[in-house]
């Protein structure tokens, strides 16, 4: 790790790039997997399924009556931000009952984004809790459905109950510079947080 | 709708009285039950006695032969081996061979430990203030 000289494969001509993560999290049907595809450089792997009518019993659907897939297992895009290195966005398996997947996930995450749908803001509050728990420096997006009530960020925060640092911003998880634009919010964050204790 | 036009509609599935129904057992899923993960129970190389947290989702890894030889009975080991040519993470992996995480990272763990594969490190290795200047600059360029 702290070596940076490796003897180079037997494919030495291929520079291999350094790779990190962060983790879009949120409720069920939060929109995690649309922002993955939106600013991801290839179609994201994923494993989503038709949902059945059994698992209708077991996921909460109030107020997505138009959803008709779930992420059940993890997908995940990807930017090359530079030659040298390489970020992997994995969006988190919506449902509760794949809770085990999260740690791995977290570990050595960058950060995360938390999404969070005004309709059903109680979805998220798993995420908030994970993340603060964890120390893994999140941002909170709050994905503006149609036909939801427009909250001011001050709202949501107060009803999530996080602290000041943690930046709230709106977002549109469909559209690419919406959702760059909640990344570079928390990689500011990341670095901001770091700062104190980084002389640089 | 219980009639055969209940059957025909298959763009309402809305129209799911026809769970109860005697007949007409959907056939797609039945596939459901298939776990993946069989694959690599009936694999010697993968699962039983390596341990799959050897492989990060991140970790790259690269083929060290091109063909399986007489290990060709597995397809899923000689798609990996096809497709780690040049390095790869285990998630990419995953995604090119198409199966999931789960099971890719078994089978490559495998394979690493039998020497078909070989984990790689980052040709440079940033420090983390470092990473996050370049992610930063990185989206911002997008």
């Amino acid at each position: 790790m702290a070596s940076a000289d490796f003897e180079t494969t037997t494919h030495g001509q291929e520079p291999i790039p350094q790779a990190v993560k962060i983790i879009i999290a949120g409720g069920f049907g939060a929109g995690k997997t649309t922002m993955v595809g939106s600013v991801s450089e290839i179609a994201p792997l994923s494993t989503e399924e038709v949902m059945t009518e059994a698992s209708c019993g077991v996921d909460d659907l109030g107020g997505l009556e138009d959803k008709s897939t779930t992420t059940v297992a993890m997908d995940f895009g990807r930017i090359t931000v530079s030659p040298e290195v390489v970020l992997y966005l994995f969006g988190t398996p919506g449902q509760n009952r794949f809770w085990f997947m999260w740690d791995e996930l977290a570990e050595g995450a960058l950060g995360a984004v938390v999404l969070a749908d005004t309709r059903r803001l109680d979805t998220c509050f798993h995420a908030v809790d994970f993340f603060e728990r964890r120390g893994v420096p999140f941002v909170v997006a709050v994905n503006r459905f149609e036909g939801s009530t427009a909250y001011r960020t001050e709202e949501v925060r107060e009803a999530l109950d996080v602290p000041e640092e943690v930046p709230i911003v709106l977002a549109d998880a469909r559209d690419r510079e919406s959702s760059r634009d909640v990344l570079v919010e928390l990689v500011t964050h990341v670095i901001r947080g770091r700062s104190p204790a980084l002389s640089g | 709708m219980v009639s055969s036009r209940g059957s025909l509609d298959t763009a309402a599935p809305e129209s799911g009285d026809g769970r109860a129904g005697p007949d007409g057992p959907p056939a797609e899923p039945e596939e459901r039950f298939l776990r993946p993960y069989a694959v690599t129970a009936g694999d010697p190389g993968a699962a039983r006695a390596v341990d799959p947290g050897l492989l990060d989702l991140l970790t790259p890894v690269v083929a060290v032969r091109t063909e399986e030889g007489e290990g060709g009975l597995w397809p899923e080991r000689e798609a990996i081996l096809y497709h780690a040519r040049s390095p790869r993470t285990v998630a990419e992996l995953a995604a090119r061979v198409d199966l999931p995480v789960g099971q890719v990272r078994a089978i490559a763990a495998g394979m690493v430990e039998d020497g078909s594969l070989r984990c790689c490190e980052p040709t440079r290795s940033l420090r983390q203030a470092e990473l996050l200047q370049a992610v930063l600059e990185g989206l911002e360029a997008l």
